[in-house]
């Protein structure tokens, strides 16, 4: 068993609680193994630390709690994929400084961003696998948190489709 | 107010020392702290508001989650994702 650490950001708009309301709900549900912040009208975002035997174990519990707890609530996201430099450097504990020198230095071929731009952004799953086996590197993601963001970049992917689909059989505008 | 759990109290009042507020709150939560100067841009986005568990399955791990999440964004001062050696 391992301790997985990931957040998941859901949007309970569909549901007629409110943010405050969730989180009873969620408690009885089995999510007291989550940090739960309500600082945003219309979502909910969950810190999980959940003891499991694999990532998509873990993830794909917390996400049947947190739907039976919450009719109608939708996945937005979930955390750690899209990254920044910082927040790279926060997951594997080293500067800023050292994560830039390593995709700025032309010896070492980085991971390509998958949004380019003022603040890039690349997928955890790319740059963690990277820092993995490129021998140079001394900071290394651990392995769970690997394993987190390769679910996480899928099921952010598959959140996407769905936003899209969405988007596209209702064209108004939904602000 | 003082948290049951003595890791999850140094937490609560680590927050209140960085100028959080709490209020009390019913049900499971036993109160909900918040960041009363969050600006829209700030990294944490939705934790710095948090609802505060009376019964935190590990508390051990709640607590470290609380102060993470206190100190700024949601992944910062991490020492959980660093390989050991």
């Amino acid at each position: 068993m391992k301790t997985y650490d990931y957040t998941l950001t859901f949007s309970i708009l569909a549901s007629d609680k409110s943010v405050e309301q969730c989180t009873d709900p969620l408690f009885e549900a089995g999510c007291d193994d989550a940090l739960v912040g309500i600082g945003a009208k219309g979502s909910i975002a969950l810190n999980f630390n959940r003891l499991a035997e694999s990532a998509e174990q873990a993830i794909q519990s917390s996400i049947a709690q947190v739907t039976m707890a919450i009719a109608g609530a939708q996945l937005l996201e979930v955390k750690p994929d899209m990254v920044g430099l910082s927040d790279i450097a926060n997951l594997v504990g080293c500067s800023r400084q050292n994560i830039r020198k390593l995709a700025t230095d032309s010896k070492t071929p980085f991971p390509q961003p998958s949004v380019s731009g003022t603040v890039p952004l690349w997928h955890f799953f790319e740059v963690g696998s990277w820092l993995m086996e490129n021998s140079r590197v001394k900071s290394k993601p651990s392995v769970e948190a690997i394993e987190v963001s390769k679910l996480a970049f899928k099921l952010n992917l598959e959140a996407q489709k769905n936003r899209f689909e969405q988007c596209i059989a209702e064209p108004k505008p939904t602000y | 107010m003082k948290h049951p759990n003595k890791d999850v109290n140094k937490a609560v009042q680590h927050a209140l020392e960085k100028g959080w507020t709490i209020k009390v709150a019913s049900g499971h939560a036993w109160a909900i702290i918040r960041y009363p100067k969050n600006k829209p841009e700030c990294s944490c986005g939705m934790f710095w508001q948090i609802s505060v568990w009376s019964t935190p399955r590990n508390p051990g791990n709640f607590a470290k989650q609380l102060k993470r999440s206190v100190d700024g964004c949601i992944y910062p001062i991490t020492k959980l994702y660093k390989v050991k050696k």
